[in-house]
């Protein structure tokens, strides 16, 4: 692989592989969609802002915020078929920070049909073979939809108490938690499970005992199953200690219902991935079928990525009174050679090379 | 090591004393000097002194992984942070005040004065209230009493200001307290130092 290569493009080519191995198709989609795509998914999406533009026929179009709502409007799966789509796009969303529309590198993969525990797992496997490629240390939190909202349903619990809960859950808050339960007159027994939610350790054993001990409904005690079957398929890989199970990962509500992830690299100040299962979404687009996938933010690796000068073999200078003709043929015969060059008139300032040669 | 934002200021001050009560000392921090940066090796803490309102976006962008700031500044800055401690100190109100003669025109939005327009915009939707916000940066109450705005939102303390300028509070939108917050990405790297600090400081809340 050349030396020129940005970190980035290494990056793709690795975990593209990874997903090609796994049987992922690549996606490709246009920088523009038809906005009432948009419209009527507002809030999957995380931002309200969109750029719109019309087209010459009049169709008001939107530069994509998102890539996973065109993937379901044009998927081709059914009962019979899972649909395994992988795909790197420029998404424009506006940040929070700058007021400002950015254009963000993501990368990412969708499953789609009647999905079970194992594609379930396949996808956990991506996510963390996506992050082990990043070179840096790195965690995976996982958790499920399922617990906090069957906990929810078991104690009747209304709308606005739900939302209220949910915020807290989110951010680690025990303090915010005990008020909006007591604000809320939500059951003691209810809050203290939540609580022992939250004070779960972060090891997936230590953690996954406290789901068994909190667990009151069946489906929450189907989830904790599915969690000690997960726990045994990457007890002896190099996976075991980066999958961690975490209560307070929590994604729109609306629309996340399964296995929901949040992926962390050391260094890099936000999550650079997040995923999980989202049949609600897919219930909207008149489909019975499930549907899993994660996003990876790159742009947030490039603070802990090092900057390389830039590198070729052979820096060939030449001068005016130089015979072009044989500039050319030297540079030709040496990049037969599988040698990187440039020609210049003089040394370009930053360029490291391996050898210089003066004509 | 733990790198730690306080807020410069008499919040600042006695967040440093509750970590050196639970064995986070670093005295370099009280002397008069420039430095911007304090090491404890042996403790494994570095601190800085941030601007109260800059001290989220330190932690949010993990140049320091905890920090603490008032509950007034991670609601209006939406900063996607853990909330790990209520401190229960530096405690005052978020609240709307006006002119103690204040009669509220129903038929045309209510003029908002205010340093936290996000959390106006967002009190005053739930109410489904229009409102116009007039951004200001300090010495908000001058707003209605010169006329340029019906209200304002702001923090009330002790409501001294209030009082002398002939203003009240009409309602409370929520209580205020210092906050220990962490970096969501610091925390799953360092669990075990931000839980140990985090757990040591709960048992010294009063």
């Amino acid at each position: 692989m050349s030396n020129n290569y940005t970190w980035q493009e290494k990056y793709y080519f690795k975990i593209r592989d990874a997903f090609e191995s796994s049987g992922y198709k690549p996606y490709r989609m246009r920088k523009f969609e038809e906005y009432s795509l948009y419209a009527d998914n507002r809030s999957f999406l995380t931002s309200e802002y969109i750029i719109t533009f019309t087209d010459t026929d009049g169709k008001l179009l939107a530069l994509k915020p998102d890539v996973t709502l065109s993937i379901l409007k044009n998927t081709k799966a059914n009962e019979n078929v899972t649909e395994k789509l992988y795909y790197k796009e420029n998404v424009y969303r506006l940040d929070k920070h700058s007021g400002e529309y950015k254009e963000i590198n993501q990368i990412g993969l969708e499953c789609i049909g009647k999905l079970d525990t194992l594609n379930v797992i396949e996808i956990i496997e991506l996510g963390l073979a996506s992050l082990a490629a990043t070179g840096k240390s790195y965690i995976l939190d996982i958790s499920d939809m399922g617990i906090i909202n069957s906990l929810l349903e078991y104690y009747r619990v209304d709308e606005l108490a739900k939302t209220a809960i949910f915020e807290q859950m989110s951010i680690k808050s025990k303090d915010e938690l005990n008020k909006v339960a007591a604000e809320y007159g939500v059951n003691a027994e209810l809050t203290d499970r939540l609580i022992r939610l939250l004070n779960a350790p972060s090891d997936y054993d230590a953690a996954l005992k406290v789901l068994k001990a909190v667990s009151v409904t069946e489906s929450m005690k189907e989830i904790a199953d599915k969690f000690a079957i997960i726990k045994d398929v990457f007890d002896n890989t190099e996976y075991k200690g980066r999958l961690k199970l975490d209560f307070s990962v929590i994604d729109n509500t609306g629309y996340y219902n399964g296995v929901i992830m949040q992926g962390y690299v050391d260094g890099a100040s936000k999550a650079v991935l997040h995923g999980g299962q989202y049949d609600k979404l897919v219930e909207k687009f008149g489909k019975n079928l499930s549907a899993m996938g994660f996003a990876l933010y790159v742009d947030e690796l490039r603070n802990i990525q090092e900057v390389k000068n830039e590198f070729v073999d052979v820096l060939l200078i030449y001068s005016g009174k130089s015979n072009y003709k044989e500039v050319l043929r030297l540079a030709r015969e040496l990049r037969e050679n599988g040698e990187s060059v440039r020609t210049d008139r003089s040394e370009p300032s930053g360029l490291l090379y391996g050898q210089k040669i003066i004509l | 090591m733990l790198n730690i934002a306080l807020p410069k200021g008499r919040l600042g001050d006695k967040v440093y004393e509750m970590l050196k009560t639970i064995g986070y000392e670093c005295d370099d921090i009280q002397s008069d000097t420039r430095k911007l940066i304090f090491v404890n090796e042996k403790c494994g803490v570095k601190y800085f002194l941030a601007k109260p309102s800059d001290v989220a976006t330190y932690v949010e962008y993990g140049a320091a992984d905890i920090g603490v700031v008032g509950k007034d500044i991670l609601v209006e800055s939406e900063s996607d942070v853990y909330e790990l401690l209520d401190l229960n100190i530096g405690k005052c109100r978020m609240a709307v005040a006006g002119r103690n003669d204040y009669v509220e025109d129903i038929n045309r939005p209510v003029r908002v004065a205010t340093k936290f327009p996000n959390v106006a915009r967002k009190y005053y939707r739930s109410k489904n209230r229009e409102i116009d916000i007039i951004k200001l940066s300090g010495s908000i109450e001058i707003a209605p009493v010169l006329n340029m705005s019906d209200v304002i939102v702001d923090i009330v303390e002790t409501g001294t200001t209030l009082k002398e300028n002939d203003l009240s509070v009409f309602e409370e939108i929520f209580p205020i307290s210092a906050r220990l917050i962490a970096n969501k990405s610091s925390y799953k790297f360092k669990t075990d130092e931000i839980d140990t600090i985090v757990s040591k400081l709960r048992n010294n809340v009063k």
